[in-house]
């Protein structure tokens, strides 16, 4: 480290970016070799360095905020404007496919029966399991800020099982949007209606898996002392993620489970 | 929001030329702190170059200190290196230990919800940033390298696979 006269975080070079972008490369052209010809080294291999990209970027930021203080309050303010950001893509993305569903559902063509399910579609009754997880995620959002509070407070206990709470019921929505996936009726390429739903509720799943395995590294960093009462942005910032990913769910429940049946 | 600040000086670890950063602790002289400040920090600046080495001896101390809002350098006494603007000064140990563990729990036994973790923090503090000018990526020697050699051999040699199929995908079929 040299002269710095300033409270702003001058990285050390770092080669995971290359390997980051070199890893997308890999994970796209391995899904042309595995969708055209049946090959699936290339997308292996991108898993893998995509994998390992992950795990030392986050191990290197960890690093440098918990164990070299760079994370300065300015800092700090520069990372949640990211997380912020970042979210508010994901906002955007998740707008493109209720904007799918919505102009395929409000004004259903004659080839559907001019209606909405369409005609064939036995769409999944919402009071049944899309409601317990509805529950399942609301609860989640509650033990989640549970533990932010008890991390607050210094209650070291209480944080764990609140966190490990917020784990489990995410994990428990998973299993449970899971076995719902075996159950339905109906699949991704029957018609719209398949299309809509799969793609929607798909990439929500996907951002689940997501949300808890960010929760479960806040669980482990927990576990090893790294947050303190007054700075714990990374638990921040998966706790937003969460709430990102309650919202996201209870707008699905609303537009294709409820409305949409 | 708020960070424990720690002013450092030259020590026998050799550290860091300019220190600006605030950090839980240093095992340096630990002057226990809990901010609730967002705005000031004093900067414990050496006379000398800096060269591009990572341990430099000191020769006289010239103080800083960020103002209020604005965040301009302004002149400052050594008294207020040691004296954060808008912080409250806590000088018991046991504070330190407040903001890891409830106190409550340290002197209790281990209990089921303990999970045997220890606080390791403070050597790994130590640990990383030691002045070696060794990159954060491989400041941990052998398994950084070999995780980083590991890494480096897949996204080369994948790529240039992947260029490789992707060159013959491209080339006309005979139908």
């Amino acid at each position: 480290m040299t002269h710095q006269t300033h409270a702003y975080h001058m990285v050390n070079p770092s080669p995971w970016p290359l390997t980051g972008a070199f890893s997308a490369l890999l994970l796209t052209s391995g899904l042309v070799m595995w969708f055209h010809y049946n090959s699936f080294t290339i997308l292996y291999i991108g898993l893998l360095t995509n994998m390992l990209t992950m795990y030392q970027w986050w191990r290197d930021i960890v690093r440098e905020g918990t164990y070299q203080g760079h994370h300065t309050p300015i800092v700090q303010k520069g990372l949640r404007y990211g997380m912020i950001l970042f979210i508010v893509s994901e906002i955007f993305f998740f707008a493109g496919f209720f904007w799918a569903f919505y102009h395929s559902s409000l004004v259903p063509t004659h080839d559907l029966g001019g209606c909405w399910p369409p005609t064939g579609i036995t769409p999944l009754n919402p009071l049944e399991v899309p409601l317990l997880n509805t529950s399942v995620l609301l609860a989640s959002g509650v033990s989640i800020t549970w533990a932010h509070h008890s991390l607050m407070e210094g209650k070291r206990n209480s944080m764990n099982q609140a966190l490990l709470i917020t784990i489990i019921l995410g994990v428990y929505f998973t299993a449970l949007q899971t076995s719902e996936y075996l159950e339905t009726s109906f699949s991704i390429s029957d018609g719209i209606y398949g299309s809509t739903f799969f793609m929607a509720t798909g990439f929500h799943g996907l951002h689940v898996i997501i949300g808890t395995s960010f929760l479960t590294v806040c669980l482990l960093r927990q576990f090893k002392f790294h947050f303190t009462s007054k700075h714990h942005f990374g638990f921040e910032a998966a706790a937003w993620y969460w709430h990102f990913v309650d919202v996201v769910w209870l707008f699905l429940y609303v537009s294709i489970y409820w409305w949409g049946s | 929001m708020a960070v424990v600040l720690l002013p450092q000086t030259v020590t026998g670890l050799g550290q860091p030329f300019l220190q600006l950063l605030p950090f839980i602790t240093a095992g340096v002289k630990p002057m226990k702190l809990i901010s609730n400040s967002l705005l000031t920090f004093t900067l414990l600046l050496k006379g000398g170059h800096t060269g591009s080495g990572c341990v430099k001896p000191g020769s006289g101390n010239i103080y800083y200190k960020f103002s209020g809002f604005t965040q301009k350098l302004a002149g400052a006494w050594a008294s207020e290196a040691y004296s954060l603007q808008g912080l409250k000064l806590v000088v018991s140990t046991e504070a330190l230990a407040i903001i890891f563990v409830t106190p409550t729990k340290l002197t209790s036994s281990v209990t089921a919800n303990d999970y045997a973790w220890k606080n390791k923090v403070l050597e790994l503090q130590k640990f990383f940033q030691k002045a070696d000018c060794v990159s954060t990526h491989l400041k941990q020697s052998l398994p950084d390298q070999i995780l980083y050699r590991t890494t480096m051999t897949l996204t080369v040699g994948g790529t240039i696979y992947c260029l490789v199929a992707l060159y013959m995908a491209s080339q006309p079929t005979n139908k």
